[in-house]
């Protein structure tokens, strides 16, 4: 009995040698494909947290493009995509950005929609050797602040974004008292430094600056002392999350300003979480509105075809173009890490958000901002928007020659 | 005759760690879902048979106990071979060389929590903390002052255990659950400073810390063909095994005898005459030394740190690490660092369910085999006994 | 607005959060008098409180009721998430936290503390999107059609505010009333006295422990409805910060007594409140700045403000 156990055992024992030795030498050999050889694309987002929904909004586009493109049949080559979660942490998406460049399958990636998270990828970008096309973060240093060749990035910054909603608010509709709260993360800092400085061009300075931090739930503090200084416009630098926080509560303290806002709350939660509080809002956002764009229109059929669950959400676009611009490269010189990142860099093309031309820092010089109204539930162009049009009432407005706002809003 | 039993004893325990080396490599490799599952159902089985079959695993122990030096020594062997040889086994190799490194941090920094935790039976809660405070020492003093880099991490540690004296008041004058809280609370302030204060980076962090350079080669090279992190995994493997050495000699020792004293019974060991504070001075300080230096390598490595790196949900991973391998109990540690950083990263596929499962692993485990899954067994005592009969010195001086 | 107003909309505001911690510091105290357990899963039961609350709410449809009706679906409401979320602390606690509450309090600390990073996980994991912050809807603004606050130069009372801190205050009058008053409440003080010489008495200790944690969870749900009122926004997360307030205001107030637990929840509160109102920064410190306190009180009075007694069992 006892020496059959044993057999059993030895033999079990070599059982798993072979397997795990034909497991080894077999995926040496990959899938020999018709012809064509697969080429990985890396694409890094945040999927779970409280940006998923724009993390995931950017990955249905990207796999959009990746697969219009694969339809095509006329490419050397068939994308796959390997998707990571950077769960808009820092450390985490150092952990996946490394994970990603020690794929030796990927040749470059697409990366991020949180700027503190962008502006911490970039070194693990450089010491790989490993391309990455940022698609929706802001943050001007991810580009401007270093000279990598590796990143590159299709949307705007913060500096244009900041310029034109000084020019909205200050130039155009006239406020002059500002009140600043922004996240003490790089993003948020951003915004305060470059909208600053947009006031301060037009000889304003904002009537105070607090610091809030990502995690904070309760604001009451900082808006007792804001609704002290009775300014016209509270300005928030930061993400949804905290935005929608900051509008309850400013609204329950009856702060009587309007509440204006940056790309960061540009998001189909802030007006879902929000309901009739979000109306009235103003944010903005870098680019034209995709139903302007050239090739918007089709980019919004396409999607709504595919059927993802979930809206493209503010940075869809970009990622579209970011899978587009990507592939191009590699159709051209090859899946070559080395020769793709001299390629992305010399990026010159027409897609639909435009023309997309990366500039000496990698960045793609869109001038262009657009302003947005929250309108019953939903982000509308400033100037398509009611509010615009003069039909209806800015809170600003009402505010500003002390009188109540009639919320047009009732869902 | 003699010697050639000796000799195939040798032969065994080298093939079988090569096979388990291999095996893990092998492990490591897998993408697919249904072969990792296959892998558990294997090592559940081999479990079960190590229970049933329970003679052949004893001969198996007993052959491992009896060639102690052997078995680590074929150890460390094939440690040293594993940068060179998972580049053919392993695609992804940077990657898992990156993790295994990771681990060989985290056992340092449990090692440190063990001294306090397991040796004295004191709570520290804010393990990541100390972690961190290294890290940042390192970080700001090689990045703003341009220090050599290979002198900031003993500066390092040295500043983790300076900062662990801010926390002696307290662990003076509090216990058990108070200490709990105490440590819980200055963990908070430390990671919560770390995120405000702009000055070490803020809630960004530090980023662009200069790697390791001695005499100008730097630890980041590639080292001919293989990958960076080379370099470092030799170097932390170094301090580790040294981590090690110490911990266990503490352990052995009278100073190790002294702790445990303290954490089973501490009226009684004062009434002995022990100077409690003293001793758990000492067994403070030297684990937040150990925290510090695996925070500086971390810092140095990476190259970024940043808060959330450095918050709660880590000190918790240290303290399960000490709870559920084995308090007091340097093997159970390491055991219990490979179960809790290892495997998770490799199932990948269960990353949503990850914390959630954690929880509920400490739960279960807590339930069950409270002691961790290698505690401490009874102390050899003849040794110390011997040591004092011989002549040498007790716990306090006296003969 | 004049600086006066502005204290007294902290003032207020302080008061708010003071009675949510007090409510869940009770909790800590209760468990601890009476089990001897560090019960770090507390924090999670007060958001599983909001939770519940919020799903009922949709449930029973109450944003579409008005009149009488209305009413009574939100007393039932609110009654049946304490009711709910009491029966839940009392599985945890038969689950998790009896059975390792014999062995050293390190155990008990971390057991608790990974129940509450399961349950955690769990709403995170199996709640239809539940990593996103949800919207808690505003249900008590009804009651009030129209005028929704009173001015008092300048400092903004909203009625529902008040109306919660009201019914805050009457829940821990009528816990005082229970335990000071009722054979029950004396069964419960004489457990967290002695459990042994208790029992020898004729308590049932299980029963009193089962009791103890009924309470003290539903006293966490209730602050869950008030902090979802309050701030309109539940997270999965909310628990954990709150956890560890909650405890740290109970230590400071002393373990094992009630009023120290309140006074604590409050001290708190205002030192939170103040440092972010009135020091510099200090919106983003006001945390660091609370624990300092709490650490600060841990060294100079370990005992806290009313006094847990200490003794060194030899």
């Amino acid at each position: 009995m006892m020496r059959k156990m044993r057999k059993l055992g030895i033999l079990t024992l070599i059982l798993v040698m072979v397997v795990s030795l034909t497991t080894v030498f077999s995926y040496g050999c990959g899938p020999k494909e018709e012809g064509k050889k697969t080429v990985k694309l890396g694409f890094i987002g945040p999927l779970t947290g409280k940006y998923a929904k724009m993390g995931t909004g950017g990955f249905n586009s990207f796999t959009l493009a990746v697969d219009q493109q694969n339809a095509k049949g006329t490419n050397k080559y068939i994308y796959e995509i390997e998707v990571f979660d950077d769960e808009c942490i820092p450390q985490k998406a150092v952990e996946v950005a490394t994970k990603a460049c020690s794929n030796p399958d990927i040749v470059a990636c697409a990366s991020h929609y949180c700027s503190m998270v962008a502006i911490t990828t970039t070194d693990v970008f450089h010491k790989f050797g490993v391309s990455s096309t940022v698609w929706g973060a802001v943050l001007p240093d991810i580009t401007y602040g270093n000279d990598y060749k590796e990143v590159c990035r299709v949307n705007g910054t913060q500096v244009e974004q900041n310029e034109f909603n000084a020019s909205l608010t200050v130039d155009e509709l006239g406020f002059k008292k500002f009140c600043i709260i922004y996240d003490t993360t790089d993003y948020g800092r951003g915004h305060l430094e470059y909208f600053t400085k947009s006031l301060q061009k037009r000889g304003l300075e904002p009537l105070s600056i607090d610091g809030v931090t990502i995690d904070q739930k309760d604001f009451s503090a900082i808006l007792a002392k804001i609704k002290s200084l009775e300014p016209e416009v509270v300005y928030f630098g930061g993400l949804t999350a905290t935005g929608v926080l900051i509008k309850t509560q400013m609204d329950k303290m009856e702060i009587r300003a309007q509440f204006l806002g940056t790309s960061g709350i540009k998001s189909e939660d802030f007006n879902s979480a929000l309901k009739e509080h979000a109306e009235g809002s103003i944010c903005m956002l870098d680019g034209a509105p995709v139903e302007k764009m050239p090739g918007g229109l089709e980019f919004k059929k396409a999607y709504e075809e595919a059927g993802f669950k979930e809206p493209y959400e503010a940075y869809g676009a970009f990622a579209y173009c970011a899978a587009n611009l990507i592939i191009k490269a590699v159709e051209t010189v090859g899946p070559d890490r080395e020769k793709l990142i001299e390629e992305i860099n010399t990026t010159d093309t027409e897609d639909i958000i435009g023309h997309i031309h990366f500039n000496e820092y990698g960045q793609n010089d869109i001038p262009l901002a657009t302003a947005y109204a929250s309108q019953d539930g939903k982000w509308i162009p400033w100037s398509d928007s009611l509010y615009a049009k003069g039909d209806r009432e800015l809170p600003g407005f009402a505010y500003r020659e002390n009188r109540e706002w009639d919320n047009p809003y009732n869902p | 005759m003699k010697k050639k039993n000796k000799f195939l004893d040798i032969l065994k325990i080298a093939s079988i760690e090569t096979l388990i080396f291999f095996l893990i490599m092998v492990f490591f490799r897998i993408e697919s879902t249904w072969i990792l599952l296959a892998t558990l159902a294997l090592i559940g089985g081999t479990l079960l048979y190590t229970r049933i079959y329970k003679k052949q695993t004893e001969s198996i122990k007993a052959l491992f106990a009896s060639n102690r030096s052997t078995v680590l020594i074929v150890l460390v062997l094939l440690l040293l071979l594993y940068p060179i040889v998972s580049p053919i086994i392993i695609p992804q190799s940077t990657y898992w060389t990156l993790i295994l490194i990771q681990t060989g941090i985290y056992i340092m920094v449990a090692l440190g929590l063990n001294i306090q935790l397991g040796s004295t039976g004191m709570m520290n809660l804010a393990s990541a903390a100390f972690y961190g405070v290294g890290a940042y020492t390192a970080g700001m003093l090689a990045l703003k002052l341009n220090w050599p880099a290979l002198i900031t991490i003993p500066v390092a540690g040295i500043a983790a255990a300076l900062v662990s004296l801010v926390l002696f008041l307290p662990v003076y004058k509090t216990k058990g659950h108070y200490l709990a809280l105490v440590t819980l609370a200055f963990g908070y302030m430390l990671a919560l400073a770390a995120d405000n204060i702009e000055f070490i980076g803020g809630p960004q962090g530090l980023k662009n810390i200069p790697s390791i350079n001695l005499f100008g080669y730097d630890f980041l090279s590639k080292v001919g063909n293989f990958h960076f992190y080379t370099n470092y995994y030799y170097f932390v493997l170094a301090l580790v095994i040294l981590t090690i050495i110490i911990s266990h000699r503490f352990f052995n020792s009278w100073i190790g005898l002294t702790l445990s004293y303290i954490r089973d019974d501490e009226p009684a060991a004062k009434g002995c005459g022990v100077n409690s504070n003293r001793w758990k001075l000492l067994s403070l300080t030297t684990g937040c030394f150990f925290m510090g230096v695996a925070g500086a390598i971390y810092a140095l490595m990476i190259g970024f740190i940043s808060p959330p790196n450095f918050q709660f949900a880590q000190s918790l991973l240290i303290v399960s690490i000490v709870i559920i391998g084995g308090m007091d109990n340097i093997l159970g540690v390491i055991v219990g660092a490979i179960i809790l950083v290892i495997i998770p990263e490799k199932f990948r596929v269960i990353t949503q369910y990850r914390v959630m499962l954690y929880g509920i692993l400490i739960v279960v485990v807590l339930l069950s085999r409270p002691r961790g899954l290698i505690p401490f067994g009874a102390r050899k005592y003849e040794a110390s006994v011997l040591g004092a009969r011989n002549g040498k010195e007790g716990p306090d001086g006296n003969k | 607005m004049t600086s006066t107003s502005v204290v007294f909309q902290i003032l207020f505001n302080g008061l708010m959060l003071g009675i949510q911690y007090s409510l869940i510091a009770v909790g800590f105290t209760l468990f601890f008098g009476v089990l001897d357990v560090i019960h770090f899963a507390h924090g999670d039961v007060f958001m599983i409180g909001a939770f519940s609350s919020m799903v009922l709410i949709t449930l029973f449809r109450l944003q579409t009721a008005s009149g009488v009706s209305y009413i009574i679906l939100l007393i039932l409401i609110f009654i049946l998430s304490m009711v709910l979320v009491g029966g839940f602390g009392v599985l945890f606690e038969r689950i998790a936290v009896k059975p390792v509450s014999k062995g050293s309090p390190v155990m008990s600390l971390l057991a608790t503390l990974g129940l509450g990073i399961a349950i955690r996980e769990a709403v995170r994991i199996f709640f239809p999107r539940g990593s996103e912050s949800k919207r808690f809807p505003e249900i008590l603004s009804k009651l009030f059609s129209g005028k929704e606050a009173i001015k008092l130069g300048g400092t903004i009372f909203r009625f529902e505010n008040l109306l919660i801190l009201i019914i805050g205050v009457i829940a821990i009058f009528l816990l005082g009333l229970y335990v000071n008053k009722t054979k029950m409440g004396l069964a419960i003080r004489a457990t967290a006295q002695n459990g042994e010489v208790a029992e020898m008495m004729g308590v049932n200790k299980n029963r009193i422990i089962d009791i103890t944690f009924f309470i003290g969870s539903a006293l966490a749900a209730l602050a869950g409805i008030m902090n979802g009122i309050y701030y309109n926004s539940i997270i999965f997360d909310m628990g954990a910060i709150a956890g560890v307030i909650g405890f740290s205001a109970a230590v400071v107030g002393g373990l094992g007594n009630i009023y120290g637990a309140i006074a604590g929840g409050f001290l708190f509160a205002f030192v939170e409140s103040f440092s972010a109102a009135f020091i510099p920064r200090g919106s983003e410190f006001m945390d660091v700045i609370a624990f300092a306190v709490v650490i600060l009180f841990l060294i100079f009075k370990p005992s806290g403000i009313l006094g847990e007694k200490v003794y060194e069992r030899v």
